[in-house]
């Protein structure tokens, strides 16, 4: 269904998504959703032409470090579309398919307990809805996963788990959650395709603090990327530190304590955790972007090689771990973010003018600035002009 | 909304289209009747005729719908159907660009303002390494309200900045009547930067409140009928794991349908003292009945009278105290704790026979 032409037939939707929160996609055409309500994540899996392809829309000019804002009022035009007020629009999560760059977005309408899940999709600029009735629908539960001597009783509900991030990696997702009952910090790890049978692998994340403590540690965000070569899981844990846990240590049963390499400071919880290319010295790096600070960026070679941080006596505030600097990054305000290729990210964000504007903006890497959004000097037509902006024309979209 | 027919007089011009037509909410759409059916075909043929938004949407975009033929009209269904309570502005192109506009008001539901039911643990003091509370409200709430609308407060009234962990993601039950707010985990974990540079959010012996304002409204809109202010009076912290063996036990007697009561050393997890606690038949299998706990005891009726014999109490490795302690280990475990493999449930006994005692 298009958003700019009214169907005449009735539109079915039966009606497989209870909630739609965390997004990912493999290296094809499946569009990964976790769905906590139902406890599931679910596999829409497209075929060729699923998606839209978006390499002739403009995105911007990243030369000239300027992008483009996509759609201003995110909300206003979402909650339009769904007959709603805006705070009655909850945008859950973005990511783009990379081989089209499409921007995928999950909405619910609503905040009561029967909110409608859908699945939005950005074409050019304009949004319409994803039809998942054109893709095969495959799902694995991922409630909580007892050991075989415990058993639900009194046919009571399952301890609910909010699903927070899910990444695929190599035939493989890893799903992280929150439970509301239990301190529980089980990362789980599924392989995909789903098979009939259920083959959860469930990993107990600790954390180590000094030489003295150890704690559950539930995870927040995560991504799976190699640091010299080697498979690893960068996380970060709810108590605030970023750890890296070699692939290899997450197995079924496994109590893994992974390395603490930095720690983000209280007050203030991450949102995502990318990882992306530097085009201009091709250096791998992960950014994190947080609700109450600016983001930070991390060069891969120093999460590698970083020693394990010291705890208590000794902890080094934010910008510093173990000696290797991290670099912030000009993103306040960013409510979601991923990148579309190497020159460009796109986020969901509060407008720099105006933070009830939600904007739907891309921005130019590797440092992931719009020189629009700051005073810059060379802003200004008598400021100076080392990188030869005023020579440029103007942009002009079609 | 209806329009008034005019009446007919041999010098009088016919009564247009526009005037006939009567828009009515049907179910979860919105029926447009007394149409010709030329009309009809132009508009299945061109849905962008109709436009509907709702009444002062800031905005141009208009709902995404579906058409259907019905009867002498269409029937527009929105794809996200009608939301109660709601005015919307619908606009038709009629042929030869004949404009005809309506006010649509779907009727309202009479919602009941929400109150707060229970806060868990409700005991008299709580330990000052409290990991979660568990607010109970009448009525499933709206979501994203947390961090507005919800904080700590300590004994001057003062906002303890940061207190709960803010997450996107709120923790509620399926009914969203039930919320947990968790303890920032990195303020209670010893060691941790957050907890080194800003202390814990509780201290011991101390007054605090839980504060909801009243704005925090239902998942219908109505706000709360008064805001909360629910004091918290914390002890000592508790950092060592669970020990079943210290609960005191009473029997109940055999042939009867007496509670089996279980009283606590300490406070546990309310939830998890409702779920993960389960009395085992002497031969093995569950014993139906009800289960009643606050935290602090623990009291089982059964369906069907006991039966003499041993019976267990099973605790499962997942229950906890309300500082997140197991068990397995305490919040803060010594290193080395836990093992892989090495969590597994506790199962007391308890002898039913003619006479109730503690075990």
């Amino acid at each position: 269904m298009t958003a700019d032409s009214n169907r005449t037939d009735p539109a079915p939707a039966p009606a497989r998504l209870k909630s739609a929160g965390a997004l990912a996609f493999n290296d094809a055409n499946v569009l990964f959703v976790g769905d906590s309500k139902a406890g599931v994540v679910h596999a829409f899996d497209f075929e060729e032409g699923g998606f839209d392809d978006q390499a002739d829309y403009q995105l911007g000019r990243a030369e000239t470090f300027e992008g483009r804002t996509l759609i201003n009022g995110l909300d206003h035009e979402l909650a339009a579309l769904m007959g709603v007020p805006a705070s009655a629009v909850v945008i859950n999560d973005l990511r783009v398919h990379k081989p089209t760059g499409q921007i995928v977005l999950s909405v619910h309408r609503g905040r009561g307990p029967n909110a409608t899940p859908t699945i939005f999709k950005v074409d050019r600029g304009r949004l319409t809805l994803l039809d998942l009735d054109a893709a095969t629908h495959t799902q694995m539960s991922v409630g909580p996963v007892h050991a075989p001597h415990e058993t639900l009783e009194f046919g009571q509900r399952l301890n609910s788990l909010a699903i927070t991030h899910i990444e695929h990696h190599d035939g493989e997702l890893f799903v992280a959650g929150i439970a509301n009952e239990t301190f529980s910090s089980k990362l789980r790890r599924l392989p995909y395709p789903f098979t009939g049978a259920p083959s959860v692998s469930s990993i107990e994340i600790w954390h180590a603090v000094h030489a003295q403590y150890e704690t559950r540690a539930p995870i927040i965000t995560h991504t799976v990327t190699e640091l010299d070569g080697v498979p690893t899981l960068i996380a970060v844990y709810a108590c605030t530190p970023i750890v890296k846990i070699p692939l290899s240590a997450l197995r079924d049963g496994a109590v893994v304590r992974g390395t603490m390499i930095g720690e983000l400071g209280f007050g203030n919880t991450p949102i995502d955790l990318i990882t992306y290319v530097n085009s201009w010295d091709q250096s791998r790096n992960a950014l994190i972007t947080n609700t109450n600070r600016s983001a930070v960026s991390i060069p891969l070679d120093a999460l590698a090689a970083a020693e394990p941080m010291p705890h208590g006596d000794g902890v080094k505030p934010f910008f510093s771990v173990g000696g290797v600097a991290q670099y912030p990054m000009p993103l306040g305000g960013t409510l979601h973010l991923d990148t579309i290729d190497d020159t460009w990210a796109i986020v969901v964000r509060r407008g720099p003018e105006d933070p009830k504007n939600i904007q739907l903006h891309t921005l130019p890497m590797p440092f992931f600035f719009d020189r629009s959004d700051h005073a810059v000097e060379m802003n200004w037509s008598d400021g100076p002009d080392p990188f030869g902006y005023k020579s440029a024309p103007p942009i002009r979209f079609a | 909304m209806t329009v008034p027919e005019r009446r007919c007089s041999a010098t009088a011009a016919p009564i247009s289209q526009a005037q006939r037509i009567v828009a009515a909410v049907l179910d979860d759409a919105i029926v447009l009747s007394r149409l010709e059916p030329g009309a009809v075909d132009d508009l299945l043929r061109e849905p962008e005729r109709v436009q509907l938004r709702r009444a002062n949407s800031p905005v141009d975009t208009a709902m995404l719908i579906a058409l259907q033929r019905h009867t002498d009209g269409v029937r527009i269904r929105p794809r996200f159907g009608l939301m109660a309570g709601a005015r919307y502005a619908l606009h038709v192109r009629l042929s030869a660009g004949e404009p005809w506009r309506t006010s649509i008001t779907v009727p309202a539901v009479g919602a009941v303002a929400p109150t707060l039911l229970n806060v868990s643990p409700s005991a008299e003091r709580v330990p000052s390494n409290l990991l979660r509370l568990y607010l109970t409200f009448s009525t499933p709430m709206a979501l994203g309200q947390m961090r507005n609308h919800i904080w700590l407060a300590d004994a001057a009234g003062a906002r303890v900045e940061s207190a709960f962990l803010d997450l996107e993601h709120e923790l509620w039950d399926a009914r969203q009547q039930r919320l947990t707010l968790l303890f920032d985990p990195g303020r209670l974990k010893k060691g941790v930067g957050p907890r080194m540079h800003h202390g814990t959010p509780l201290s011991p012996h101390r007054t605090y409140a839980v504060v909801i304002d009243q704005a925090m409204h239902s998942a219908a809109g109505r706000p709360l009928r008064q805001a909360v202010i629910r004091p918290l009076r914390t002890g000592a912290p508790i950092q060592t794991r669970l020990a079943p063996d210290r609960w005191r036990i009473r029997s109940p007697i055999a042939g009867t349908r007496r509670s089996l009561q279980v009283q606590f050393d300490r406070l546990i997890d309310q939830p998890g003292a409702r779920r993960w606690i389960t009395p085992v038949h002497p031969e093995g299998r569950r014993v139906d009945g009800e289960v009643t706990t606050d935290g602090q005891q623990w009291c089982f009726v059964p369906h069907r009278a006991w039966a003499p014999g041993r019976y267990g109490i099973r605790v499962a490795s997942a229950l906890e105290d309300v500082c997140g302690n197991t068990m397995e280990a305490a919040f803060d475990a010594p290193v080395g704790r836990p093992s892989a493999g090495s969590g597994g449930a506790w199962v007391g006994t308890v002898d039913v026979d003619g006479v109730s005692r503690p075990v």
